[in-house]
């Protein structure tokens, strides 16, 4: 039985979303929060009923989620790349390997290959300082 | 006007007169037939020069001979008086005359059209307030033979599938009047057959939202049936909640009753619109489409995409979609995304928001 709870943050900012979605889910893994911007409620949904701490904690991560800037919703952009965007940088560390293990062959050291979740956290970083 | 002379006189004076010039000009003066002759023969000369005159007056100003005195030339006496001179220009045109009024009998004229008559006294209206909930097939009528009025007292859901006979052209105003909401359905098979109802859209329920729609009718006796003249639904209708509305192209899509915020329609002859905001709510695999069923029943027309549409798939941020009907009388409204790529599997965090007008059978 989906249980519903709607909150008000007296908040300035807009929380950036999948940061928020996933500090809920923390607390509970079916949570779900539906929330317009510019305005103030949230409607949180899950699959049980709520209790007060859940309440409580709910609010907390409200009120405290981090901003919405660029830098977070680029990064959460490239947690959820689709296949085009993928298929063409996961090429480019293809070729990047490639050429490292040429240098390997040619005694240099220090340069093993990048796997996707490196390659993928290395462009998430250097979005967070664009 | 000089005397006329017919003949030159005999004696010239030039001295005083005496006796003797009197004399002669007394027996000068005496007047002969041979005077009476040449008198006669120049008041026929004068005529003829009368009605030559007369006939050229009757010609265009410009075709007038010019006139002139014909002077006479005696030896050296006064000649006779010469004819009159030609007419004179035409003068300016005078002020137009009082028209005559001749006091006799006219024509007989076209008589004026008489007053208008009143209008006759007409059926007499009635009206009548049922309370009655449920499905009514054959629901009663006031009694009157003039405009009908209802004023459906539901307190639930009344549903009409067919009302008692009315006379011919007979109107029936419908209002409801209370907390339920009124539904007619179309020429429905369980409706009376002395009336069933002519609606507009055909393919489902004509709704009055409750406490404020309306409807009128005509009775067509030929056909036996009511036909919709006119109709208001009165506000947004949010039908019923039924999971089963909530389908996807694969897997499931699931949608409590709690994530639809916003689901209503509203039907103008047959044009439906519906607006809706479905939140929160759950995917179990990876469907291309999701849908929903068309509230009221009806089938659409035509395929048709019919709204854009806001998706929030999988707590993502928003992107685009589109809202279709299909074609030939489909009775869903599939959403799918503009980049053409499935839904990702979720829960409770999938959102769709939007709004779908297009046309109904």
């Amino acid at each position: 039985m989906a249980a519903y709870q709607t909150f008000t943050s007296a908040r300035a900012t807009e929380p950036d979303r999948t940061s928020l979605l996933a500090q809920l889910r923390a607390l509970d893994a079916t949570a779900g929060v539906q929330h317009d911007p510019g305005t103030s409620t949230y409607r949180i949904k899950k699959a049980t009923d709520w209790t007060g701490p859940q309440v409580t904690a709910a609010q907390n991560v409200l009120d405290t989620a981090p901003a919405s800037t660029p830098q977070l919703t680029a990064q959460a952009k490239i947690d959820s790349m689709d296949i085009f965007d993928k298929a063409r940088d996961l090429l480019i560390l293809d070729q990047f390997n490639l050429m490292r293990a040429k240098l390997r062959g040619l005694g240099v050291t220090g340069i093993p290959d990048l796997t996707v979740a490196q390659y993928l956290q290395a462009m998430k970083d250097k979005a967070g300082t664009l | 006007m000089a005397t006329i002379s017919t003949r030159p006189l005999p004696h010239h004076f030039a001295g005083e007169w005496g006796p003797n010039q009197v004399a002669d000009l007394e027996e000068d003066l005496i007047v002969t037939n041979e005077d009476l002759g040449l008198v006669a023969t120049f008041a026929q000369t004068v005529s003829d020069r009368v009605d030559a005159l007369t006939a050229a007056a009757a010609k265009p100003i410009a075709a007038l001979p010019a006139g002139g005195a014909f002077w006479g030339t005696g030896g050296g006496e006064d000649g006779a008086d010469g004819f009159p001179g030609g007419p004179g220009p035409m003068g300016p045109i005078g002020p137009m005359g009082v028209p005559a009024f001749f006091p006799t009998d006219g024509e007989d004229g076209i008589a004026w059209p008489g007053a208008v008559g009143a209008t006759g006294a007409g059926g007499a209206p009635a009206s009548s307030a049922p309370t009655t909930t449920g499905t009514e097939t054959a629901l009663a009528l006031p009694v009157g033979t003039g405009p009908l009025t209802l004023y459906l007292n539901n307190a639930t859901l009344l549903t009409v599938q067919g009302i008692a006979a009315g006379i011919a052209d007979q109107l029936l105003f419908v209002f409801s009047k209370g907390a339920g909401q009124v539904d007619f359905a179309h020429l429905h098979a369980s409706g009376t057959a002395l009336g069933k109802l002519q609606l507009f859209a055909t393919s489902g329920l004509t709704s009055l939202a409750a406490g404020v729609g309306v409807a009128v009718f005509q009775y067509d006796l030929a056909a036996t049936v009511w036909r919709l003249v006119a109709h208001e639904q009165g506000a947004w209708i949010t039908p019923a909640y039924n999971a089963g509305d909530f389908t996807a192209s694969a897997g499931t899509w699931t949608v409590d009753a709690g994530d639809l915020p916003l689901f209503r329609y509203r039907l103008s002859g047959r044009r439906l619109l519906i607006q809706y905001s479905i939140e929160l709510t759950t995917i179990s695999t990876t469907p291309f489409s999701l849908n929903f069923a068309i509230p009221g029943g009806y089938l659409s027309l035509n395929q048709s995409v019919v709204a854009s549409v806001v998706i929030y798939d999988n707590g993502a941020v928003g992107q685009g979609g589109k809202a279709f009907t299909a074609a030939g009388g489909g009775a869903v409204v599939k959403l799918t995304k503009l980049n053409d790529l499935a839904f990702a599997a979720s829960t409770n965090v999938t959102s769709v928001y939007g709004t779908a007008e297009f046309e109904v059978q």
